[in-house]
């Protein structure tokens, strides 16, 4: 199975590619290295007292036990409450505002930008250097977000809307999973984050409001003349073709993407048709049917037009 | 009352067999009737060998996780049976593995470290052990079924409702996990009760073991633990069985009621593990140094404040749901505090080893290896407590690595240490040093690498319970690492069970305490009579091998104390104060019977059946239970006499005060029982104030009902008080109307409680359903009441109760004044929704 | 009471004490965070000090004045200690926040 990620650190939260992973790795860094340093300590203490046949002292207890815990746990909590509120400080009433929800095992997302609600879907894009205010909903299960290199994670769940401010402070893609346990195709709910400059960021959400891709090739109108007549939109929405179904992702530029089935496999003729063929063997679980019952060049048609939608 | 020397024989009283000698009375039930044993040796090693059954399984889970983990995108397993595996291997582990253990241990150990020849309620013991296997087959025969639970083993809401888990594979676990809660919490109440009220003359509390503190607290942990985890998963078993919609979020349910609930036990689960496996250490620790534990009162308050600190951290497993900033804030506060008396343990633990030159043998390896992996673990604990790590930490292998640390080397290690330790009690023989050491260093190694690498591969990204991983992201090396890292942690255990069984025929016989131990439970020779003490020696110090030298200076059966001249012909031993030790009665014990057994399988047969959606099963099931039940108590009163115990001791046989072990155990129930309201008064209130409006929309109680209920509930604790006077007055005739008054306030109370919120719709709302809950907790506690006066009734009228034996109705006294204020309660917050609006 | 009883109840009140502190501590969030908004937040700054005063001298009382016996005071002292200080560090959230959101 290769991600359209295969490269190595794009889901690490050694990462300074957002604001939130930036400012807790040099807590991570500094609490592992305190950590090894304490543990030394204390075998080596330990060390001592097996060699040493002069018995204990109560000051041991109380120096080892209580005073320098507590030293060091006043420490540690200042210094994660700074980091903490220099995190959640980002939050700006005006920041764009992104609303993500999950499914088994995909993610909708919709941009809130100048009164619109843009739809997209399994890609999220991020403007640089612009703080962004994400609402996490979750349409069944608990899911959660996380994009390691940008920020720390957050659940959705049901019933309630999470949010979570992310400052994306390096251009790039960037892999992020799903969380918390979501059941059978939990493994294979991924998703990649692209971050833009902020004029491209525009370029994009212009690109989410305008009408798909036209249909040119002969190929490409039989693809769409099969999705419009098999049963696909009532679930898939593409602008400009069919808008009504929203109980899958929505196909409007799905050939853009960079991922198929929520950054799992590489955008290609090829997947895509293995995809449509047979959704249950790919990802087990989830909602869509195997239209295995596609004759070869229909199925070829639809891949062809689905991956022309840029 | 007298003391006589003959047993006195009178209406009801069971004859004692003096003829017998003690070795007869005690002797262990042969052939078919072994299974009827009731010995707290035998009931200890089979919780023991179960538990260790159900480790060598999960661990096996274990393996073909790692193994599937081992390349990216493997297809060892498929995404199906791999949420199974590491389901059940969670499961099994925590569940099934890690709480009976330690239990069979001190089940096993407390009675002969503090001078009791059975532990106090051994047919309890027997009913939790068949629980406790009857709950584990339940839950592993999902397996069979193609159901193995696939929801995680923190079964997260809504995942695991019947929307998302169709089928029957949740049942499996919320019954099969819940029947063997209630072996821990029944072993847990017994364990309260034994260190308590059954030690040596003279043991008070500060002369204790400092094993019997550890698991005295550990006990009241269990206690207060269990519930929270127990009304939760009836609470999801009734949404699935009857659709009550508390985690609904479209009625006013929360999916993170579940997770409060769920944390509010796991989180002292966590120290329920460590703290008995910490007192394994410290009771092996002295001996291998040869001096006593250093700082034995630092250790006493460092384990009562981590058993009291775990309870207020459970919400650090919930920091990215989305609570308050305030929230996190307080509870990461409150989750480093928990290192203050671990760290004092560990340091009490290193000035011990500075007393003496300690010996390097294979326990104390093992012992050396906890410090180093559950110090790691401990400052990884205090790095998740950090918010912002945490959420990048938080469902990561970060955590995986950290509770491994936590829990292999806080628990499993000092677990095999005490193996070494103690098998030469059980068995009789040394286990081998050399082989010993090998295995040592193999789990130790193995250990290591398998895990500690971990905490790189989570903070490079990569999420838990994902059954493949794609190529190239930076995972790869680190999960062959981890895997190979597991197969050398296996060997390890593989070799420990080779030498366990080699060891059985060809180790070398122990002598009499083989490691020079300070403690009692190796008083006797190694596997030695099954009744622990001829003479119960009176204890002055917390090593009393060390310090007094007739302990070993003559032959076990000669070493002198009380109750050695005594030939009632029955099981006893002494009981003393909970305070000073003094000993303050004869407690009869009982003799082997298969009637727990029978309880325990016509309740599994409940449970199983229930799962099998056969409700008239079920319904006999229960039936039967209850008829076990009452065979069980069914039994002619010991109470009433008094005994010449030797050594100047003249005490009464189940003495009817405050101190009796019954009606301290009664207290502890009623410990439990509060916990369990405990938590659905939580839920209610939680639910009510989480959501206003669904909170508007359900039905208020009617005040006059509720008012009518509060009443009943007054009138039940004044019957109740009344009961108890003229019961210890030995007014039998008058006992048994007041029988039959706490009967009929029972009912009333339950009428009135259930009128008062008949208009609320448990459908409607969450809250209404949880109204429900609450209403039919309090009505389970009122019908036990009434059947237990009705009981008491019964016995009274069919003549078996003579003068002097009403402990029976001393204890309904305390159960029904606890179940009156649980009324009053649960009216006065029925009273406060209808006064003061539930919107 | 026994000497020794007296101890015991020693070693308790202070865990009593942390654990009516805490439950005072974590309703009081609850009652100002969640969307009832039960109290505002100065009421529940005072009414957190409050608890944390009474429950803190209620926690350090047998530490100060240990009762009499030998056998736990050590332990009382100890003890009395360890949760004088995890009261106050369960209060310091409340003095450092502004408010709910931290």
């Amino acid at each position: 199975m290769g991600s359209t990620l295969d490269q190595f650190g794009s889901q690490t939260t050694f990462a300074d590619a957002g604001i939130g992973a930036a400012r807790t790795v040099w807590l991570t860094n500094s609490m592992s290295i305190i950590s090894l340093v304490i543990l030394a300590f204390v075998m080596l203490v330990a060390l001592f007292a097996w060699r040493s046949t002069g018995g204990g002292r109560v000051w041991w207890i109380i120096g080892g036990g209580i005073v320098f815990p507590l030293i060091t746990l006043s420490v540690l909590t200042v210094a994660s409450a700074t980091t903490l509120r220099s995190i959640t400080g980002e939050a700006q009433p005006e920041a764009p505002v992104i609303e993500i929800t999950a499914y088994q095992y995909w993610w909708d997302v919709v941009h809130h930008s100048e009164g619109r609600s843009l739809r997209d879907a399994n890609e999220i894009v991020l403007p640089l250097n612009m703080a962004v205010t994400l609402q996490l909903k979750s349409n069944d299960v608990i899911h959660s977000f996380w994009v390691p290199s940008v920020s720390g994670k957050m659940d959705m769940i049901p019933g309630r809307i999470n949010e979570l401010t992310i400052t994306a402070t390096k251009e790039g893609r960037f892999r992020g999973q799903c969380a918390e346990f979501c059941g059978l195709s939990h493994p294979l709910m991924a998703f990649e984050v692209l971050v833009l400059p902020v004029e491209e960021y525009a370029a994009y959400l212009e690109s989410l409001d305008e009408d798909a891709r036209d249909a040119v090739t002969p190929q490409q109108r039989r693809g769409k003349e099969v999705f419009l007549t098999s049963g696909c939109t009532a679930c898939h929405a593409v602008n400009g073709v069919s808008e009504n179904g929203r109980l899958g992702p929505d196909l409007s530029r799905v050939g853009a993407r960079a991922s198929l089935g929520a950054g799992m496999w590489r955008m290609n003729r090829g997947n895509l048709a293995g995809w449509i063929a047979d959704v249950g063997d790919m990802k087990p679980g989830a909602q869509m049917p195997s239209y295995n019952d596609l004759s070869g060049p229909d199925l070829r048609a639809v891949a062809a037009w689905l991956e022309s939608l840029k | 009352m007298t003391a006589v020397d003959e047993p006195q024989s009178y209406s009801g009283t069971r004859k004692g067999e003096p003829d017998k000698t003690i070795e007869e009375v005690w002797a262990q039930p042969t052939g078919l009737r072994w299974w009827s044993s009731v010995s707290h040796r035998v009931v200890g090693k089979r919780f023991i060998y179960t538990g260790f059954a159900f480790f060598i399984i999960a661990g096996f889970l274990a393996l073909l996780v790692r193994t599937q983990l081992i390349v990216p995108g493997n297809t060892f397993l498929d995404n199906e049976t791999y949420n199974q595996v590491f389901t059940m291997h969670g499961t099994l582990m925590m569940f099934l593995f890690a709480i009976p253990i330690l239990e069979g241990f001190a089940v096993y150990l407390i009675p002969m470290m503090l001078g009791a020849r059975d532990l106090i309620f051994p047919r309890l013991g027997q009913f939790g052990y068949y629980c406790y296997l009857f709950g584990g087959i339940i839950v592993l025969s999902s397996f069979l079924f193609d159901a193995a639970p696939d929801g995680g083993w923190f079964m997260y809401v809504p995942l695991t409702t019947n929307a998302f888990t169709p089928g029957v594979s949740a049942d499996f676990w919320l019954i099969g996990i819940t029947f063997a809660e209630i072996a821990s919490v029944t072993a847990a109440v017994e364990l309260i009760v034994a260190i308590l009220c059954a030690r040596a003359p003279g043991m008070s509390l500060t002369k204790m073991p400092i094993f019997a503190w550890y698991i005295l607290i550990t006990a009241f942990m269990i206690a207060i633990g269990f519930p929270p985890l127990i009304i939760g998963s009836i609470l999801l078993e009734a949404n699935r069985l009857l659709g009550l919609p508390f985690f609904d979020p479209t009625v006013g349910g929360d999916p993170l009621l579940w997770q409060h609930l769920f944390w509010l036990f796991g989180h002292p689960e966590v120290y329920i593990i460590f703290l008995p496996a910490a007192g394994m250490v410290a009771t092996i620790l002295p001996t291998f140094v040869g001096k006593p534990l250093f700082g034995y009162g630092f250790v006493v308050a460092a384990v009562i404040s981590m058993g009291f600190i775990s309870f207020g951290l459970w919400a650090h497993h919930m920091f990215t749901t989305g609570l308050p900033i305030l929230s996190l804030s307080l509870f990461s506060a409150a989750s480093t505090m928990v290192a203050v008396p671990t760290g004092v343990q560990i340091f009490a633990f290193i000035a011990t080893l500075a007393q003496g030159r300690p010996r390097m043998t294979t326990p104390m390896l093992f012992v050396m290896g906890f410090l180093f992996i559950f110090v790691l673990g401990g400052l990884t604990g205090v790095m998740l407590a950090s918010v912002p790590f945490n959420w990048q930490a938080h469902d990561s292998y970060f955590v995986v690595a950290h509770l491994h640390y936590v829990l292999i080397g806080g628990m499993v290690f000092p677990l095999f240490a005490a193996f070494y330790y103690w098998a030469p009690h059980i068995t009789g023989r040394m286990m081998s040093e050399r082989l010993g050491k090998w295995v040592f260093w193999l789990m130790f190694i193995g250990f290591n690498a398998t895990f500690f690498l971990m905490h790189v591969t989570g903070l490079r990204g990569m999420p838990r319970r994902i059954a493949t991983y794609p190529e190239g992201i930076g995972w790869d090396r680190l999960n062959l690492l981890s895997t190979l890292g597991s197969y050398i942690l296996a060997a390890g255990v593989a070799l420990f069970i080779f030498d366990f069984i080699r060891h059985l025929r060809h180790g070398e016989r122990a002598g009499r305490d083989p490691w020079r131990a300070g403690t009692m439970e190796w008083l006797y020779p190694t596997v030695a009579i099954g009744f622990n003490f001829h003479a119960i020696p009176p204890v002055e110090t917390r090593e009393p091998l060390w310090n007094n030298p007739n302990m070993l200076g003559k032959n076990a059966e000669d070493v002198e104390g009380v109750m050695r001249k005594m030939h009632d012909g029955r099981r006893e031993t002494i009981g003393c104060d909970p305070v000073s030790g003094s000993p303050v009665q004869i407690v009869r014990l009982p003799h082997p019977t298969f009637t727990p057994m029978f309880t325990a399988f016509a309740l599994a047969v409940a449970f199983a059946a229930t799962i099998a959606s056969a409700y008239f099963v079920a319904i006999a099931g229960i039936v039967a239970g209850l008829l076990g039940f009452t065979i069980w108590a069914w039994e002619p009163s010991d109470s009433g006499v008094t005994r010449d115990a030797g050594m100047g001791y003249v005490l009464p046989v189940n003495m009817i005060e405050k101190r009796s072990h019954m009606h301290i155990a009664t207290v502890g129930t009623m410990l439990v029982l509060y916990a369990l309201l405990g938590s659905l008064i939580f839920a209610l209130l939680y639910l009510w104030n989480v959501y206003p409006n669904f909170a508007a929309q359900t039905a208020q109680p009617n005040l006059l009902w509720t008012g009518l209920s509060m009443l009943a509930g007054l009138v039940l604790l004044i019957l109740a008080m009344i009961n108890r006077r003229v019961a210890v007055a030995d007014k039998i005739g008058l006992a048994t109307v007041m029988n039959l008054a706490v009967i009929l306030a029972s009912i009333a109370c339950t009428a009135c409680l259930a009128l008062a919120i008949q208009r609320t719709d448990p459908w409607g709302t969450a809250l209404g359903a949880t109204m429900w809950a609450t209403l039919g907790f309090v009505a389970l506690n009122l019908f036990i009441t009434l059947y237990w006066a009705l009981f008491n009734a019964a016995r009274k009228v069919t003549g078996r109760v003579g003068a002097g034996q009403s402990l029976p109705d001393f204890n309904l006294a305390t159960y029904a004044k606890g179940t009156a204020v649980m009324v009053l309660i649960t009216g006065g917050l029925f009273l406060a929704a209808t006064l003061g609006g539930l919107s | 009471m026994t000497a020794l009883g007296r101890q015991v109840w020693g070693l308790t009140i202070p865990a009593v004490a942390w654990a009516a502190h805490f439950i005072a501590i974590y309703a009081l969030i609850s009652a100002a965070c969640a969307p009832r908004g039960l109290i505002d937040i100065p009421l529940m700054f005072g009414l957190g000090i409050v608890a944390t005063v009474l429950f803190g001298i209620a926690a350090l009382w047998p530490t100060i004045r240990p009762p009499k016996g030998a056998a736990l005071t050590g332990a009382i002292r100890v003890g009395g200690l360890i949760f004088a200080v995890a009261i106050l560090f369960d209060v310091l959230p409340l003095i450092f926040s502004s408010g709910c959101g931290g």
